[in-house]
């Protein structure tokens, strides 16, 4: 009876609307869309007034054309860190360099020489059809022995080259994969394994498509490779840039509220057994992260030990934002040292590799200003390279050559201030009826289970590293926020799914903008999906999907229920 | 539901409230904003893009023969011809940064042609290998810079290594000599070679350029569509087949991805002019002068920072008054629609303008930025450009609620 009415109302309006007067752009244009500025703030139809603002007044920007991602939260200003923020944001902007100040440091072995590259806009990657360490390619190599010595999800990750393999190098040193090699193949899903067709009822098509990645064992510059080892089958996934915008929100929800969640959710779905013990009703052991030493918000120590619970990243491995995937990216992805980092991100594998290779020895006993020089001897070159790319090498402090840290504490810290300072743009188009509907059916069908709406920030008693000294950072108390996850793993089962099988469920807000700041709105971890109706038909791709019953339903909702969903998506 | 039929008669009533004013669904201020964007479109973006694909494409030539003919045969004529042309391509982009957004960000050309620091070590690396400098000086030189360098050895900065040092033009003496800057210490590497890097990445700059033009301009010449088709390079809106410029010009209508004339008015003022205004106090000029680290200046080899952060407001200035170039307001241009329209921050905004120039030409008058970034009237200049970001922020909140 609701929905009628609500259909009824806004079908009168639309013919309210279109009578007028004649449109001059004839069929080429919709109904006129009103400007939703003088609806922010208020209340409307089913949404509240704090819905205008996901993450809250003080993690809210009211901005929302082009290049709004960019924008710092009104706590950063608020707090007096704009000086901060401006500068961090540069180290995430520009190029990291061999040795040209103010981004040195770059290599040996990298992934890329700007964050930026990774995220596009400030979004979440752009889908690839190869594999360029470049401007747009988000993509994270995931290698792998798939467990059954196929293709499966799961298996341990090879050692030979990093968790995020690196493709690049500087001279004389070759990268550890040769990215030329990688092959990706996109290809079309013929058949959901679940036996959802590949068309709605009422005839509308959709297509899905997976990537399928090869990697030969040519490709490998380290001894052994990937295929000599472990079970010697290899596999690969790509794991796109996770959203990095209001990440500071996401820091600062209680760890007895995510505790809560994962109670009521265990009632009813089988959750990630490293996460959460059942019979025990609490946390599993491996759910808790060490922190190094550091300090906590109100200026209580953290002793190094202390533990947090997991909430970042796809597999959810970090704890604290303070020391998650983008502050480890700061030093991993360009291997760019800092005070607290004193060791390579490499592999031994690749250590032996470039420690065995000819031209690389010639090339160092060359130039006699390298640090890998040693005494000049192919010996004790190779020794020098052996030992100084061995990720357990303290740079700063070993027998061969000793390096300075390349990035000071205070662009660390300027960093994490930039980092946890990035907003999440206002909700739009809440005033609109389709929009109205489509939240309304967003709950009704499921999805809302695991894409929970909101959550409370309290006090925000955020952890940082010791290398900080308590310097502050941008703080969200007492927030309502709307980011649309429960920060629970769940499975989806998809072809050529995600490794490790569990996926931390993506928040949505501000994802709606993802084409107007970046120029894509690539979706799922992989980028896989092109829009969104892709996004929630990979949902339902398998029967054991958690989320197939919600995807079921939405595959059978009317076209106009289908379109209110997309657009509700798009609206937060 | 009492809430939603509220607001429902309320569209309703002032759908038919506007019915006297409108024309084909627009009311009357939307109808001038549709006109705005017909001025601004072609005469600001296309007629900018243009001037700067056209001198990139020149410059190129310039280098490009420079290069071939080697520098035994170089004049010191020869260079200043290419730095003043350099220099003038550089104006023409940094008069196109209150409009970074469309396809300088989506496709991301803008880092790929304008980020910094260039990587000096790098490029020491790169050019003391004959293998990787006879590659440059190949028949697809071009393809091997854009696929190979990597954005830290492309783009403008690149090229004002190679023609500039210490604020001055090269002189042929340094060209014909080795390079001495001191990331090449222990390395050789001619001035020949630094032309033939020059070249290649000219051809690399002006190819994205070409791409801005015909990304934006259905009609840009046709020799830029035909090398942006030869590259393979996608030239319009994700999704779409349309250029930017048709997508803004079709604000409000199906397939344009601004839903209201509105949202497009505030782009122009928000993700455009009040984003440049940002970068150029907070960021270009803030992050040496209040961080106080020389080593966050962009432009260290010309010394041309100043004039790159006049001609950024003068992208704002001509964004506003409807056409490149402009020294007054255009009819049908945003500064005109806020006299007209009686919005009452319309003096306020012409007088942020003024101010930011004459702040950033004072600053000019006492040296170069990386000479002078900690002295007050960098401060006075910042404090000015702020100011004129705060005003377009309000214009752009007022222009959303007409």
């Amino acid at each position: 009876m609701k929905r009628s009415k609500q259909i009824l109302l806004w079908g009168s309006l639309a013919l309210i609307v279109s009578g007028c007067g004649p449109d001059n752009y004839a069929s080429r244009f919709e109904p006129k869309r009103e400007s939703d500025a003088k609806y922010v703030g208020l209340a409307v139809g089913n949404f509240t007034e704090d819905e205008w603002y996901p993450a809250g007044r003080l993690g809210t920007t009211l901005n929302v054309t082009e290049g709004c991602y960019e924008d710092e939260t009104p706590a950063t200003a608020q707090q007096g860190l704009m000086t901060s923020f401006n500068l961090g944001e540069a180290a995430f902007e520009r190029n990291f360099t061999i040795n040209t100040a103010p981004f040195k440091g770059l290599g040996p072995a990298y992934l890329r020489t700007s964050c930026l590259d990774c995220h596009p806009g400030y979004g979440h990657g752009k889908r690839q059809q190869y594999y360029r360490a470049g401007y747009g390619n988000g993509y994270l190599l995931v290698i792998y022995h798939p467990a059954d010595g196929a293709n499966s999800d799961d298996g341990p990750y090879v050692s030979e080259v990093t968790g995020m393999p690196q493709t690049k190098a500087t001279a004389p040193f070759l990268p550890p994969i040769d990215e030329e090699q990688i092959m990706i193949n996109w290809l079309k899903v013929s058949e959901m394994e679940s036996g959802l067709p590949l068309v709605f009822p009422d005839g509308e098509k959709y297509e899905l498509i997976y990537p399928e990645v090869t990697i030969p064992r040519s490709a490998f510059n380290t001894s052994p490779t990937p295929y000599e080892t472990g079970n010697q089958a290899v596999a690969f996934r790509l794991e796109s840039t996770i959203g990095i915008i209001g990440t500071g929100l996401l820091d600062a929800i209680p760890e007895e509220d995510i505790k809560a969640q994962y109670q009521s959710e265990a009632r009813f779905v089988e959750l990630n057994p490293s996460f959460w013990d059942k019979e025990a009703n609490d946390f599993a052991a491996t759910a808790w992260y060490s922190l190094a030493e550091g300090q906590f918000a109100d200026g209580t120590p953290a002793p190094a030990g202390t533990k947090k619970l997991k909430r970042f990243t796809y597999a959810m491995t970090r704890a604290s934002l303070q020391d998650g995937a983008g502050a480890n990216a700061i030093w991993n992805i360009t291997n760019v040292s800092r005070a607290d980092r004193p060791y390579l991100y490499t592999t031994k594998a690749w250590a032996k590799a470039m420690s065995e290779n000819a031209d690389v020895i010639a090339a160092i006993q060359a130039d006699p200003s390298s640090p890998y020089y040693a005494d000049g001897t192919p010996e004790g070159i190779a020794e020098a390279v052996l030992n100084l790319l061995d990720p357990s090498t303290n740079q700063f402090d070993n027998a061969w050559h000793n390096f300075s840290p390349e990035m000071g504490d205070e662009q660390y810290y300027n960093f994490l201030v930039w980092h946890r300072g990035l907003s999440i743009p206002r909700a739009r188009d809440l005033n609109r009826g389709s929009v109205q509907r489509g939240k309304e059916v967003f709950k009704q069908i499921g999805c809302a289970s695991c894409h929970r709406p909101s959550w409370e920030t309290k006090e925000d008693n955020y952890w940082e590293p010791a290398i900080l000294d308590g310097k502050p950072l941008p703080r969200y108390e007492n927030q309502k926020i709307f980011p649309y996850t429960d920060m629970i793993q769940h499975r989806l089962y998809m072809k050529n799914g995600i490794h490790g099988s569990w996926c931390r469920t993506t928040p949505l807000w501000g994802r709606g903008l993802s084409k107007a700041n970046t120029g894509a709105e690539d979706r799922l971890h992989d980028n896989r999906a092109r829009n969104v109706i892709e996004a929630i038909m990979w949902h339902g791709y398998s029967k054991k999907s958690d989320a197939y019953g919600a995807t079921e339903k939405f595959f059978y909702l009317s076209k106009e229920d289908r379109d209110a969903v997309v657009e509700f998506i798009d609206a937060i | 539901m009492k809430k939603f039929l509220l607001i429902a008669l309320c569209l309703a009533a002032v759908a038919c409230g506007e019915k006297n004013n409108s024309l084909g669904g627009l009311t009357a201020n939307e109808q001038e904003m549709k006109k705005i964007a017909e001025q601004y479109v072609p005469n600001v973006i296309y007629a900018t893009y243009g001037d700067l694909a056209r001198e990139t494409g020149e410059l190129y030539d310039l280098i490009s023969a420079a290069a071939e003919k080697g520098v035994d045969q170089l004049t010191q004529g020869q260079i200043d011809a290419i730095c003043a042309k350099f220099l003038q391509a550089r104006q023409s982009w940094e008069e196109s940064e209150a409009f970074l957004f469309g396809a300088a960000s989506d496709f991301g050309i803008d880092p790929h042609i304008d980020t910094w620091p260039l990587d000096a070590d790098g490029l020491a690396t790169e050019l003391a290998n004959a293998e990787k400098v006879a590659a440059l000086a190949g028949e697809d030189g071009i393809g091997y810079a854009a696929a190979k360098l990597g954005q830290e050895l492309l783009g403008f900065h690149g090229i004002e290594f190679v023609l500039f040092r210490d604020g001055k033009n090269r002189t042929v003496a340094q060209l014909k000599a080795n390079e001495d800057h001191e990331a090449f210490a222990g390395k050789t590497v001619t001035g020949a070679q630094e032309l033939v890097y020059a070249a290649a990445v000219a051809g690399d700059l002006r190819d994205n350029c070409y791409r801005l033009c015909v990304s934006w301009n259905p009609a840009a010449p046709a020799a830029y569509a035909e090398r942006c088709e030869e590259l393979e390079v996608p030239v319009s809106v994700t999704g779409s087949d349309l250029t930017y410029g048709e997508n803004l010009l079709g604000a409000a209508a199906a397939g344009s991805s601004y839903a209201t004339w509105q949202s497009a008015m505030s782009s122009i003022l928000i993700a455009g002019c009040s984003n440049i205004c940002a970068e150029v106090a907070d960021v270009k000029m803030g992050n040496a002068h209040s961080g106080e680290d020389v080593n966050y200046i962009e432009s260290p080899y010309s010394k041309k920072s100043f004039q790159d952060f006049i001609d950024n407001i003068l992208s704002i200035q001509y964004s506003l008054y409807g056409a490149a170039g402009a020294t007054s307001a255009q009819p049908h241009s945003l500064m005109s629609f806020f006299r007209e329209a009686g919005y009452n921050g319309a003096g306020a905004i012409q007088s942020a303008l003024e101010a930011s120039v004459a702040a950033l030409k004072a600053c000019q008058q006492k040296g170069a930025f990386v000479d002078i970034y900690t002295d007050a009237s960098v401060q006075t200049a910042m404090d000015a450009i702020s100011g004129l970001d705060e005003e377009l922020n309000k214009a752009a909140d007022w222009i959303l609620r007409q």
